[in-house]
């Protein structure tokens, strides 16, 4: 018979190793277990490490490119990596949007008057600026998930709790996913060229490509353009951020004020994003539908819902699915050339839901790094 | 094998067989769950390529990107088929497995 232990003194010693294992694993079974997920989750801290040093490297290093005097870059780096937001008491919800919308202004000016005093250099220009800025937000957001995972494993290792160590070893794989993302944001950032969340400009922009633009209203509201132009015996006003460096505008506001300004005559507002995919659905796949879609905080989002309610405006959407490490790495050619199917869709809607002679807002949202 | 140990009684000879070949089954999954988390935590620099169309006749060409590529962007190069100017079409990345470096 399989494992009958012979009557010997090595079966003696084996008998007494079971009886051993047996009572350590009913009492320091967790404690080893413990051990073993802290061991795993240092890997993984170790791991978040080297990515939160390599950002920081990439992004130093490419500030070094610009900036005139390295020790005021040095210090002021620093400074802006611990910089926070706090964000407005919402006990009482009432005007939290305005409120938010102020702090977000007033962080995203402190952020970017803080990368032009670290560098220091005034023949740097706006889009180069804004790119830079974004690759340092990108590091901000890896070093600040660096410090959250570090926390709990810490306390985890402080307090001896299991269960805190199983809480961060079970959201491992998101952070992971988290962190990848924004170490390829940086690198986007790094080389200027368009993300995945740019998918959205760069649908617009190809429609405007080889129109007859009727007027370019440059900085129609803060960082973000509108151009006019007939397409389908239509008029168009075509929503953008400024490009082509990194930015996202404002185009709540931009279609808030263009509705405002034509009154009733609009027809519908259709937007174009990047939407985040589940896990199974192909990166690049096209989805029509309809409300607001943007992301971000909220307020862009907001301001929109509320201008067409109130105008009675249908509002279309159309999106372009990926996943998150794809919103914010380097654009995939699959998603890239879905413009040409997007185009034809967002045509298709025109002549579905408008008549000739009609008022057509298109927005393209999302970050237009490398489209102007 | 095992028929031939157990005709000769030597039962604690299969024990120790089927102990080492638990403590190397052990052994193999712990280092291939291991080798595919560091998978898993591999961070790859991405190959990012530009594409370009010539403004005259639509002809179209690849090449790595370069610093200040922007989509729409009119550049130096000129259209291999007609001489024409060229300007810059879609920028994006590849996944090319084998052409991508490990940085961590």
């Amino acid at each position: 018979m399989i494992f009958q232990l012979p009557n010997d003194s090595m079966g003696i010693i084996i008998q007494t190793i079971y009886i051993l294992l047996f009572f350590v694993l009913i009492f320091f079974g967790q404690r080893i277990q413990l051990q073993l997920t802290l061991m795993e989750l240092g890997n993984m801290i170790g791991q978040l490490d080297r990515m939160r040093i390599n950002a920081r490297n990439e992004t130093y290093g490419k500030l070094k490119k610009y900036a005139k005097k390295e020790e005021l870059l040095k210090d002021i780096f620093e400074r802006v990596l611990n910089s926070f937001v706090i964000f407005p008491e919402s006990m009482d919800p009432a005007g939290i949007v305005q409120k938010m919308e102020h702090i977000m202004d007033t962080r995203e000016n402190r952020f970017l008057n803080d990368v032009k005093r670290m560098l220091n250099n005034p023949d740097i220009d706006e889009a180069s600026l804004k790119t830079l800025s974004n690759m340092v937000e990108a590091t901000m957001a890896l070093d600040m998930l660096y410090k959250i995972a570090l926390h709990f494993y810490l306390l985890a290792k402080k307090t001896g709790n299991f269960y805190i160590a199983v809480q961060l070893q079970m959201q491992a794989p998101l952070i992971f996913s988290f962190a990848k993302a924004y170490l390829q944001a940086v690198y986007a950032f790094k080389e200027g060229a368009p993300v995945g969340d740019s998918v959205g400009p760069l649908v617009v922009s190809k429609f405007i490509e080889g129109k007859k633009i009727k007027k370019h209203h440059k900085e129609f509201v803060k960082d973000t353009d509108v151009y006019e132009l007939e397409h389908l015996k239509r008029k168009i006003y075509v929503v953008k951020a400024s490009g082509p460096g990194g930015n996202v505008g404002k185009p709540g506001e931009a279609i808030k004020k263009l509705l405002e300004k034509n009154k009733n005559s609009i027809k519908i507002v259709i937007m174009i994003d990047a939407a985040l995919k589940l896990e199974g659905e192909k990166t690049g796949s096209v989805a029509e539908g309809v409300g607001a879609a943007i992301g971000g905080i909220g307020v862009e989002k907001f301001k929109i819902e509320e201008v067409v309610t109130k105008f009675e405006v249908p509002l279309y959407a159309i999106i372009i699915k990926m996943s998150l490490a794809e919103a914010i790495s380097i654009i995939k050619k699959e998603i890239a050339e879905t413009y040409e199917d997007v185009i034809k869709r967002i045509e298709r809607v025109i002549e579905e839901e408008t008549e000739e002679g009609d008022k057509i807002i298109l927005a393209g949202i999302g970050n237009t790094v490398g489209v102007p | 094998m095992i028929e031939l140990m157990l005709q000769l009684g030597d039962n604690a000879i299969i024990d120790y067989l089927l102990i080492a070949l638990m403590i190397l089954f052990v052994f193999i999954f712990t280092f291939t769950s291991k080798s595919q988390k560091s998978k898993r935590m591999m961070v790859k620099k991405p190959i990012i390529k530009t594409e370009l169309i010539c403004i005259e006749c639509g002809f179209k060409e690849i090449r790595d990107f370069k610093e200040g590529d922007y989509i729409a962007k009119e550049t130096e190069e000129t259209c291999k088929r007609c001489g024409g100017k060229m300007k810059i079409n879609l920028i994006y990345s590849l996944e090319e497995k084998k052409e991508k470096k490990r940085i961590l």
